[in-house]
Order: C-alpha cells, then sequence, then structure tokens
C-alpha cells in the first residue's frame, strides 16, 4: 500500500501513458496545496546553500515548488532531472525557518523523496546507502560486529560497559562508531563520563542506525524500524537518559517514537544532545577544568541542533565556562546557521557540491579570529575538515565533547 | 537569455551589444515584487543581480554604507546590526528583496513611520544606462579599491551633458531618475545608503476593538512619539492570522504594532506618551512577549496566504485618516471572509493600504476573472486621493497620477535620450505596444468578422429590408459587399489588436474581466 491508501504505483517500465505519474503525484497526500501556498517570495533561495553554489533558480527551494507545481498541472513530468534536483538539498532546514507562509517545507522534501522511491526514481547511489542500511544496520555496509573498533586501547574500560545495565546510556551513532577519523569524539565522551563518575551502558554491536539516512532516501518506514529497534534496546537495559554525540541521531530517533508511539518520547526518556549532557555535568560541578592557553574558538551550530533541537545556548554555557577560552561568533549562528553541505545525504548524492558548501562555511568562519572551530555534529566535523585541506586553511575542528575532554583538569 | 554578471565592466560590456542589436534589456533582483517590474514582456535578456552582492564600503564617520545591487536587506541588515547599526528604511520583504529591486521601486518599508520612502535615505547611485555607459549619481562613497571609478567618470560626464541638454530641473537630485522608476532608465548597481545607529529599541503592540479608534490612535501616536516603525493591522487579517495559531486574544481585533527607536529618555518618554495615547483611545496594551510576536511578524505579511492558498494583492497609498470609509467599501465589495487587510505608516499622515484577496489559483477561470478586484480597489482608493504604491507593469497606466504630471514629462524627457528603442525594462512605467501573440490577433480578426458577417444577414431579416439583404449580398460583385465589410472589419480588429497600447490594453482587460467575473458568479448563483 502506498501514501494516503494508494495502490502500489505505476512503475516505469510498466507505464505506457507516463501522465499517469503526475496524476498520482502528491495525490490525496495531505500535500497536494504545498506548491499552491508558496508565494514565491525567493526568501527559501536567498538562504539555501545549494543555491548559493548551484546560483540557478531551478535548484532553489523555490525552482523545487515550481516544478513540483507543474507536475500536478501536468505540464512536465517526474524525470531523472526532477529527481536529481530534488536531491541536491542538504535538508537543513533553513528554507523552513524563513518561509513566509510557514510552509513545512523539510517535511515536504521527506515527502517528495518518499514519492520518488516509490515510483523507483531514487538515485543508485541513495539506494546503495538504503540497502547497506537495510543489510548491516549501518550505512557503510561494515556490520555490527565492527562497532567495537573504537574501543582498541580503552578495552578494559568500555567493554564492562557494554549492555551493562544503567540509567543513562551512551548512542555513539554509526559515523563515530565506525570511523576511525571520528573515534576520539567517543573516547572523549567516555574520558568525560568517567571523570564524572556517570553509570553508564554502552550498545556495542546491538546499537543500530539511528534511521535519518533511510528517511533522507524516502523510506521512511524502515527509518521507523530502525529506530523501534534501538527503543527496545534502550528499554531492555533500563535507560533513562539517552546521550547522543550527533544530533541528528538523536532527531531522529525522537521523531520516529512521536510516530510509532503517537506521544513524545520525553515521555519516557530524557534525550541529550553531548552538550546539553555536558553542560548538566557543569552546573553540577561534576567537571573542573584547567585554565587553558588563551584559545580563540568559534561555534559552528549544526542545523539539527539548532533549528530542529534549540541547542544554541549551551555549547555556548560549555565554552564560556573553560577558563582561558575565547568565544568568538561567526555572523550566521544560531537559527541562522549555515550547513556544511553534508547533511541530507547531499555528499553521497553530489560531493563536489557538498564539499564547496562546506568550504564557503569555513570562509564564513576563516573571516574570525578563531583558532578553533567547535560543533557537535560529526558530519560537520568530517565536512569541514575536509575543506580545512581543500581551502588549505589549517583550522582545528573538534567535537564539543573533544574540547571539554582536553581540558579536564588532571586527577 | 538570462544573464548573472558579477561585475560593473562586464555587465556594461553585455549592455553595450544589447543595445547593438536592438534586444530587450530587463533587469531582475530577485523577482519578489507583485507588480511585475521583473517580468520580460517582450523576451530578451533578463539581468539577474544577485551575484553581485557585496558590501563594499562602510564609512562609519558618515554613516553610509555602499553595496552591490543584488544583496538582500536581510544580509546587509545582519552586517550592520552586529556593529550597532542599522538600516533607516528597509522592506518586509527584507529576507529575499534585493537593494536594487527595493530601490527601483522605491518602496515604503520598515522605519518609513521615520524615515519616509526608501528613496530619502539613498545617498548615491550607480547605474549602467541602456546605451551601456555607467553612470553614478549622488555620492557613490567607495574609499579604497574603487575599480569602475574610470568607466564611471565617463558615463557620468555624457550623463551631464544630456541633464543639461534637456534642461532638466536643477532643484531635482538625479537619484530619483533611476529610484522609482523601476530599472526603465538604467540597471542599478552600486547603492550608497545612509545608516542609522540601532540606538535604545522598544517594540510595541495594542488592540482595539473598531477602526476608527485605532486609525485616531495612530495618527497620534505618529504625531507624539515619533516611532521607528508602525504597522496596522484590520480585523479582517488578525481573525486569519488567529486561525493559524493557538493565541486567540486578537481575533478579529484592530492591531498596531511597531517599534519605537532613540535615545534611552526620548524612548521611556515616547513610550509614556504612547500609552497615553492608547488608553485615550481604549486600546488594550499588549504584552512584551505579543509585541515582539507581532514586530517579527513584519518579515513575514503573507502568512496568511495558506488559507487561499493564492491570494490576489492590491495596495495604495492613501492618507490614513480616509481609511475607515474605503475599508467600508472595501467589504462591501469583497467578503470578508475572502479579505485579509494591514498597513504600513509613511510618513505624517500617510499610509499604505494593503488588501489580501484570498483565492485559489487551482481554479483557473475564476481566479484569473477575479484579479479585477485588485484594479477595484486600486480605483476606490484613487477616488479617496490615493494613488498606486508601486507602478512598474501593472499600473504603468496610472503613471501620470503616481508621479504627477510635470514630473513624468520630464522623466519621459529623460528616458527619450537615453533609451531611443526602449529596450530597458519595455512595457514597464511608460507604456507602448504590446506585442500580441497570433492568438490575440487572430481573436482581433475573428470577432469582428463574425460580428458583422451575422448582423449582415440577421439585420435586415429581422428589420424585413430585403433591398438592404440583396445589396450586401449581390453576386454581381467579384466579392459581395457583406463579405467586404466583414472582412474589412476583421482586418480593423486586427490592426487595433496589433497597434494597441499597454495602457488600452490593461483597462479593456480588467472591464474583461470584471464582466467576465459577473457572468460566472451570476451562472454560480442562479445553479
Amino acid at each position: 500500500m502506498g501514501i494516503g491508501g494508494k495502490s502500489s504505483p505505476p512503475i516505469l517500465s510498466q507505464v505506457g501513458a507516463i501522465n499517469v505519474r503526475h496524476m498520482a503525484f502528491l495525490k490525496d497526500s495531505g500535500y497536494e496545496a504545498v506548491p499552491y501556498v508558496c508565494a514565491f517570495c525567493g526568501n527559501c533561495t536567498m538562504v539555501c546553500p545549494a543555491f548559493m553554489h548551484l546560483r540557478w533558480e531551478p535548484f532553489g527551494p523555490r525552482g523545487k515548488l515550481h516544478a513540483t507545481k507543474e507536475i500536478i498541472e501536468g505540464v512536465i513530468n517526474i524525470d531523472e532531472e526532477y529527481v536529481r534536483r530534488m536531491y541536491l538539498c542538504s535538508l537543513c532546514d533553513h528554507c523552513t525557518q524563513i518561509c513566509t507562509t510557514s510552509i513545512p517545507l523539510l517535511e515536504f522534501w521527506l515527502f517528495i523523496r518518499k514519492e520518488i522511491e516509490m515510483f523507483g526514481l531514487t538515485p543508485p547511489s541513495i539506494s546503495f546507502i538504503s540497502k547497506s542500511l537495510e543489510d548491516y544496520g549501518d550505512p557503510f555496509a561494515m556490520g555490527p560486529e565492527s562497532r567495537r573498533i573504537w574501543t582498541r586501547g580503552i578495552k578494559k574500560i568500555v567493554e564492562p560497559r557494554i549492555g551493562k545495565q544503567a540509567e543513562t546510556l551512551f548512542f555513539i551513532g554509526c559515523a563515530c562508531a565506525l570511523k576511525p577519523q571520528l573515534h576520539g569524539i567517543v573516547r572523549s565522551m567516555i574520558k568525560i563520563m568517567e571523570r564524572a563518575g556517570i553509570d553508564y551502558s554502552l550498545l556495542g554491536e546491538n546499537e543500530a542506525c539511528c534511521g535519518a539516512p533511510l528517511l533522507w532516501g524516502g523510506k521512511p518506514a524502515g527509518a521507523k524500524e530502525l529506530a523501534e529497534q534501538n527503543i527496545i534496546w534502550f528499554r531492555k537495559i533500563g535507560a533513562k537518559t539517552i546521550v547522543f554525540n550527533c544530533p541528528t541521531c538523536l532527531n531522529a530517533i525522537n521523531e520516529a517514537y512521536a510516530k510509532i508511539y503517537g506521544t513524545h518520547a520525553e515521555k519516557e526518556f530524557n534525550l541529550l544532545t553531548a552538550s546539553q549532557f555536558i553542560v548538566h555535568l557543569i552546573r553540577e560541578g561534576a567537571l573542573e577544568f584547567e585554565e587553558q592557553p588563551l584559545v580563540t574558538v568559534t561555534y559552528h551550530d549544526p542545523c539539527v541542533a539548532a533549528r530542529k533541537l534549540n541547542v544554541i545556548d549551551e555549547p555556548r554555557e560549555i565554552i564560556d565556562s573553560i577558563p582561558g577560552l575565547y568565544k568568538v561568533e561567526v555572523i550566521n549562528s544560531g537559527k541562522e546557521t549555515h550547513c556544511c553541505g553534508s547533511h541530507g545525504l547531499l555528499n553521497v548524492i553530489d560531493p563536489l557540491l557538498s564539499s564547496k558548501i562546506a568550504e564557503e562555511r569555513l570562509r564564513q568562519m576563516s573571516i574570525t579570529p578563531a583558532s578553533r572551530i567547535i560543533t557537535e555534529c560529526p558530519s560537520c566535523i568530517q565536512s569541514l575538515e575536509l575543506a580545512t585541506h581543500t581551502m588549505q586553511y589549517p583550522i582545528a575542528v573538534e567535537h564539543i565533547a573533544q574540547l571539554v575532554a582536553d581540558a579536564l583538569r588532571d586527577e | 537569455m538570462i544573464a548573472q554578471p558579477v561585475s560593473v565592466a562586464s555587465l556594461s560590456q553585455l549592455v553595450r551589444f544589447l543595445c547593438k542589436k536592438k534586444i530587450a534589456i530587463v533587469p531582475r533582483g530577485n523577482g519578489t515584487s507583485g507588480w511585475g517590474g521583473a517580468l520580460p514582456t517582450k523576451g530578451g535578456a533578463c539581468i539577474d543581480l544577485r551575484m553581485m552582492n557585496d558590501i563594499l564600503d562602510f564609512d562609519e564617520y558618515r554613516l553610509s554604507v555602499t553595496v552591490e545591487a543584488g544583496i538582500t536587506w536581510r544580509k546587509l541588515l545582519m552586517f550592520l546590526e552586529s556593529i550597532g547599526l542599522t538600516l533607516p528604511v528597509y522592506p518586509s520583504s527584507a529576507a529575499s528583496a534585493t537593494v536594487g529591486g527595493f530601490v527601483a521601486s522605491n518602496g515604503l518599508g520598515i522605519g518609513s513611520a521615520h524615515f519616509g520612502e526608501i528613496c530619502n535615505n539613498v545617498l548615491g547611485m550607480e547605474v549602467v544606462l541602456p546605451n551601456g555607459l555607467v553612470v553614478r549619481v549622488g555620492n557613490v562613497v567607495i574609499t579604497s579599491n574603487d575599480n569602475d571609478r574610470t568607466i564611471a567618470a565617463e558615463g557620468t560626464d555624457w550623463f551631464d551633458k544630456v541633464l543639461e541638454e534637456i534642461h532638466f530641473s536643477k532643484h531635482v537630485n538625479p537619484i530619483r531618475i533611476f529610484c522609482g522608476t523601476y530599472g526603465t532608465m538604467g540597471i542599478i548597481t552600486k547603492v550608497t545608503l545612509r545608516v542609522v545607529p540601532k540606538l535604545i529599541h522598544r517594540s510595541f503592540a495594542c488592540s482595539f476593538d473598531s477602526l476608527k479608534p485605532m486609525i485616531n490612535a495612530m495618527v497620534e501616536i505618529q504625531e507624539k512619539s515619533n516611532p521607528y516603525n508602525i504597522r496596522f493591522i484590520m480585523d479582517s487579517y488578525s481573525e486569519k492570522l488567529a486561525a493559524l495559531s493557538s493565541h486567540q486574544d486578537e481575533y478579529g481585533k484592530f492591531i498596531i504594532s511597531g517599534a519605537l527607536m532613540d535615545t534611552l529618555d526620548n524612548v521611556d518618554n515616547a513610550l509614556d506618551e504612547l500609552l497615553k495615547i492608547i488608553e485615550k483611545y481604549n486600546g488594550t496594551i499588549l504584552d512584551e512577549e505579543r509585541s515582539a510576536y507581532y514586530w517579527n511578524e513584519r518579515f513575514f505579511p503573507l502568512r496568511i496566504k495558506k488559507l487561499g492558498p493564492s491570494l490576489v494583492p492590491s495596495e495604495i497609498l492613501i492618507d490614513i485618516r480616509k481609511i475607515p470609509e474605503l475599508y467600508e467599501e472595501v467589504l462591501h465589495k469583497i467578503p470578508r471572509a475572502h479579505l485579509a487587510v494591514e498597513g504600513q505608516m509613511g510618513k505624517a499622515t500617510l499610509g499604505s493600504f494593503l488588501a489580501w484577496i484570498l483565492d485559489d489559483e487551482r481554479r483557473k477561470l475564476t481566479y484569473t476573472l477575479g484579479w479585477h478586484r485588485s484594479f477595484d480597489i486600486a480605483s476606490l482608493a484613487m477616488k479617496k486621493g490615493g494613488r498606486p504604491y508601486s507602478v512598474a507593469l501593472w499600473n504603468a497606466y496610472l503613471a501620470e497620477n503616481y508621479y504627477g504630471k510635470a514630473w513624468f514629462d520630464e522623466l519621459r524627457q529623460v528616458k527619450k535620450r537615453i533609451d531611443p528603442n526602449n529596450i530597458m525594462n519595455p512595457l514597464k512605467v511608460f507604456g507602448g505596444r504590446v506585442s500580441a501573440k497570433k492568438e490575440s490577433l487572430l481573436f482581433g480578426f475573428i470577432t469582428p468578422f463574425i460580428t458583422v458577417l451575422s448582423l449582415s444577414v440577421l439585420l435586415p431579416l429581422l428589420l424585413n429590408w430585403h433591398w438592404l439583404l440583396q445589396l450586401l449580398w449581390s453576386s454581381e460583385y467579384l466579392i459581395s459587399p457583406g463579405l467586404a465589410i466583414a472582412i474589412l472589419a476583421g482586418v480593423a480588429g486586427y490592426a487595433f489588436i496589433y497597434l494597441m497600447s499597454f495602457q488600452l490594453a490593461i483597462r479593456l482587460g480588467v472591464s474583461i474581466l470584471r464582466i467576465g467575473d459577473r457572468v460566472i458568479r451570476r451562472m454560480a448563483t442562479g445553479l
């Protein structure tokens, strides 16, 4: 069954009359009026990171809505060009925030991707990721047994934590668990929790992807399944507070929870980003810091953390709590933050565009006197770090947990 | 053709080429205005200026900022506010409107209650003329790296001579030639704007149960409290806004929202005065949270579009004291359920009256026919001394009324001299001949042809004038006179359409829409 009780969609090769496609497109979905609500004011276009680089109206949100309208009216058909355009988007949600007619654009883009998937037109690179998630439970086709590779060297400390009954659970996420470049973030979080004396637990190979990449790839049902798998494990180990390295994972599980159980996740769990968790520890006096040698840092707000989760003040409070650190703001910060280019599978569909967006973000930060960029999203770290190489602008990019762990007073 | 120039020198070369080939040029910012100023009416080249979006100079002593025309007001505002300054006037569409676009349309915006229209706040401009020459008018402040100074000097000399030749009024600032003429005189490339310190800033909001006290309060606030900005919302708008949110306290109320911006002492005094005025007219003062909400809403006047999902706008400038009677008449014409009215104060008692008519473009016939309502509201307002808010394309037939005859004549003279082939944004402001499509020309021929043909048969039969019938359809001639007359009528109709001016086309078009709308509505009622 399809959306809104529709029967299975026509498959490309089986449809003689291609018009069948636009007739079915968005029909009875509840989203069919969206392109008409758009005032075509262009607010969204002017903040769209993809448009900023492609510089062509059809690639901005306004152009995408216009194309969708034309599909509904039968002027054009859903073809590869349309699909490509819809995927040249990092789902950064800036367009939703600035939309003059309050269209829930992020929701709409995700729904369009779902429709595209139903028509069998999802780009192959995205399908590859989806398949990997379905087969291995992670987007890198590495499998659950690889989820312990980060423990090398600290096995004695962390092995007993895996599967342990505890009120606090540390959700590591695929990127941090499987990419050696990001293992430092996990180790830093472990150091912080150990130092604060937290009784925490880890899921090890039982941890599955949060489901976000499947959602972005037009498979919300699969995303829900993965999220549910994790939620079941949260319950099994008796977790009350779940700490996430990555705001996207938190958001995906939070939203999936609401869809599965019809209620807010906070009724059962306290889902926290790394900075929200650390700021609690600092306020409770559980962490003590060494004086830093006058380091100037700037904070890059990850899209999801700032716009979806409203986690803006917490990381700044952490920075202000560490003596010797000086914080400078980049103009586009907080809810106005610019995307790093890697969100929404844009780095899979068009790595070059993704990298250009990261370079632009780095350029914005390079005009501050900061010598370190702090953020709390592993994907942002990866893309910004890559940009430091492509732009040959040597600046350190760190997770907030790394900043805190490095500044902790020696025992 | 769409071009996205990145430098004045390349744009100048492109315009020279287009001028030589007599190709129409349409300058475009982000296309946010609803009056058709950026619509290509005769094909040609659309010049998208969004890639020229840098802040070129900021002078803290002169309090000026020079920018490229394609920068958005929001980006500029973010920069200025980060250093404790702000703009005297910026549009409610600041998030997407470009500086060049708003300056070209000389709009009223946020801050106009204190600082008037945007042109009063433009210190200088650089423009590429329709012949490709680069001109600077007023004071374009660029203290270093002024790469276009040389080419601009040559063009400015030429332009000054032209103004002398046509005896252009010495007392008019030449900025006015380009500011508010919708890109018909040239492509704006740089603008130097006045900036002001962002002093103590307080937003306020109050609600009223009826319109007249709100208007009286607004007039008095404007006179005594020296506000930075005032926006008003009618009951028809507030009820729709409430329908989209969970907050219902101001449902169906008349609301004034705005901000004061001055030194601490002055703001405190103004605020005291403001509260007294609101009390005097039995208004309810809204709390800080609601004031902040309405202040933030200044950027989202289209929020209510969701209820349409389409909107037909109508905006005019009028003495706000005339608004109660105008509003009553508008409500008489358009059912309140389909109407949402709001407005923005300008200087003194001038204000914009912005009526949004909710509609649904998916019902193509009624939606298209319903557009006459926009023009009807404008004519109602003009009968009360109002003038169009904007001219651009759709109100080009009201250009003389908008600019005043003397100034419009001067503008026409300048236009004729600098753009003899009328390639720069054709049809806008100055009108001109419509390039009718084949279908329209065919319609022009067939309608009179069939009408005359039918009349030449029916009329003699009805009047029992058989002699006329014989005369018209006599076979003595190579072609019967009746058919010849019908063909002549067809040719006349074709010529009429072919030679029709845009102004006439709009007038005729609106009348046809009005008649069609009435017929459809009657039919619907009858059914």
